[in-house]
């Protein structure tokens, strides 16, 4: 079977390799791969994860890899601006995130997406600033593992589109998506009538699980106040699940607040993916919600 | 598909135009591709062509080389056509020549009086002094007619002159006669005449003749 394209999702501890291809508009799961980073790896040690990654999954020298890179240093975020020609709509955001001292000394690289562009004459954007030795050492570790990325993604977003990409039905409510990768935890929240996700690293070597959760509940608050309308708040989590039962009693107070009664849903790609079955029937463990993020890269390298 | 299609590595991806898009990524795949493309449209539209034009082509060569073959035929039967009516053409005027001279004869034959004695009738050119050494060559049969045709008779007649003969007076009758018989006059118009006398024997057999030499011009 011929792997037409592979999203591989770099993490602290794992690489996580999801190979998917389209048959009829419909995405088919065809390969996954998972492998263990040594603490303390070097760049070479995290190639050879990469590359053990994309062979478990059956990734082909021809397929087309959707790479990411994340982190607290990254910027995500929606922004509004006069009406701006195309071509000049970059040079824009740097004046705008330079404004608000969100540009780094040492270099970054931009990009942006038009969202919608108002009759009143405003256009709506979400910019990503993301530090320029980040990008480097993510695709110096691309380039010894033999990988030619087709498309770099930044990871918040990449986790955003697999979960909306195989949501079922129109949403309405507020999606508040909670990551909890290691080292890398993250909540989102996003509306369709926003626009642009609100995005925020939690974990922090300092931050305690109160604190996650305060962050957490600012970061809603924040948004929901954003968006000038009433909506309902829908949590969806994914990543390990130990680390979401450490989290989960001091969730329930914030779940409280919110007058949301039902418990927060695991997000699974790998349940909903066509073929996965096939795949995971020799008795392998593997937590599908960990592969959300690998799961959007792949779908953005479709 | 996705919501979001942030892509670090083409940034600025959204301000370009299709065609932009098209020719920056994987430009120079693409561009092989599209002469591979081309080459292989070339290729079959050749091959399409020669295979649809080929049947007829040798065909069309076949009707050339037919077509030749029959342009060499017909000119062969043209030239064997044109030599047959020449052919016929000059057996028609033999024959015409041969009834014209049997009528001719028929005719001198009837008309000529007992005192006159057709020495010599022959056909010939209007310069041609008569050659008293050859007979009158009557025409031969598959003989050539591409000389032009005679344009004179010319009769030599001899007449024993005597007292109280009337040769030149019988010559005129018989010349009357002739010019009033449609078998000649239709044909011949009396162009001149000419007399000369001599003698012919010896001792007192010897007799004074007169040679009438009366040329007509051959109107046919």
């Amino acid at each position: 079977m011929s792997v037409k394209a592979v999203g591989l999702d770099i993490g602290a501890e794992q690489v996580k390799a999801v190979a998917l291809h389209k048959r009829r508009q419909q995405c088919i799961l065809s390969g996954v791969g998972l492998s263990a980073i040594p603490p303390g790896a070097n760049d070479e040690a995290v190639a050879q994860a990469v590359k053990a990654a994309l062979r478990e999954a059956g990734a082909g020298k021809n397929a087309a890899v959707c790479a990411a890179v994340g982190g607290p240093t990254v910027v995500v975020k929606g922004m509004r601006l006069p009406r701006t020609p195309l071509p000049r709509v970059l040079e824009a955001v740097r004046w705008s995130l330079q404004e608000h001292g969100l540009l780094p000394v040492s270099g970054a690289i931009l990009d942006a997406q038009v969202l919608s562009t108002a009759t009143e004459g405003q256009m709506q954007l979400l910019a990503v600033c993301v530090p320029q030795e980040l990008m480097d050492r993510r695709q110096r570790i691309l380039a010894r593992a033999g990988v030619t990325p087709q498309k770099m993604d930044v990871e918040p977003l990449a986790l955003l589109n697999g979960v909306l990409a195989m949501q079922e039905g129109v949403m309405d409510d507020t999606l508040v998506l909670l990551s909890l990768a290691p080292k890398a935890a993250l909540v989102c929240v996003y509306h369709a009538a926003a626009g642009a996700p609100l995005i925020r690293y939690l974990q922090s070597p300092q931050q305690s699980t109160a604190a996650m959760i305060a962050e957490i509940r600012t970061a809603v608050a924040y948004f929901q106040a954003e968006l000038e309308a009433e909506s309902a708040l829908r949590l969806v989590y994914c990543g390990p699940q130990n680390i979401f039962t450490a989290l989960k009693g001091e969730l329930q107070g914030l779940l409280a607040l919110w007058n949301h009664h039902e418990d927060p849903t695991l997000f699974d790609p790998l349940a909903r993916l066509e073929g996965a079955q096939r795949l995971l029937l020799d008795g392998q463990s593997i937590e599908g919600s960990q592969f959300t993020q690998a799961v959007g890269l792949a779908m953005r390298a479709l | 598909m996705t919501p979001f299609t942030i892509d670090l590595l083409q940034p600025g991806e959204f301000a370009r135009t299709p065609f932009e898009k098209f020719l920056l990524r994987q430009g120079g795949k693409r561009l092989a591709m599209a002469y591979a493309l081309g080459g292989l449209l070339l290729l079959w539209g050749g091959s399409t062509y020669w295979q649809r034009t080929s049947p007829p082509r040798a065909a069309l060569a076949a009707e050339r080389q037919r077509l030749q073959a029959l342009q060499s035929q017909a000119a062969q039967r043209q030239q064997a056509l044109t030599q047959m009516r020449n052919q016929f053409q000059g057996i028609g005027e033999l024959e015409r020549f041969q009834v014209v001279w049997s009528e001719v004869l028929q005719a001198v034959s009837e008309r000529i009086p007992g005192s006159l004695w057709l020495s010599r009738i022959e056909l010939v050119q209007p310069d041609t002094k008569p050659n008293p050494q050859t007979a009158a060559p009557p025409p031969a049969t598959g003989a050539p007619l591409a000389a032009a045709p005679p344009r004179l008779l010319r009769l030599e007649i001899l007449t024993e002159l005597g007292p109280g003969s009337t040769p030149l007076l019988d010559v005129a009758k018989f010349l009357d006669q002739l010019g009033h018989d449609p078998r000649f006059a239709q044909r011949f118009q009396l162009l001149d005449w000419e007399a000369s006398s001599g003698t012919a024997g010896s001792g007192e057999a010897h007799k004074d003749q007169m040679m009438l030499t009366v040329n007509f011009k051959v109107v046919l």
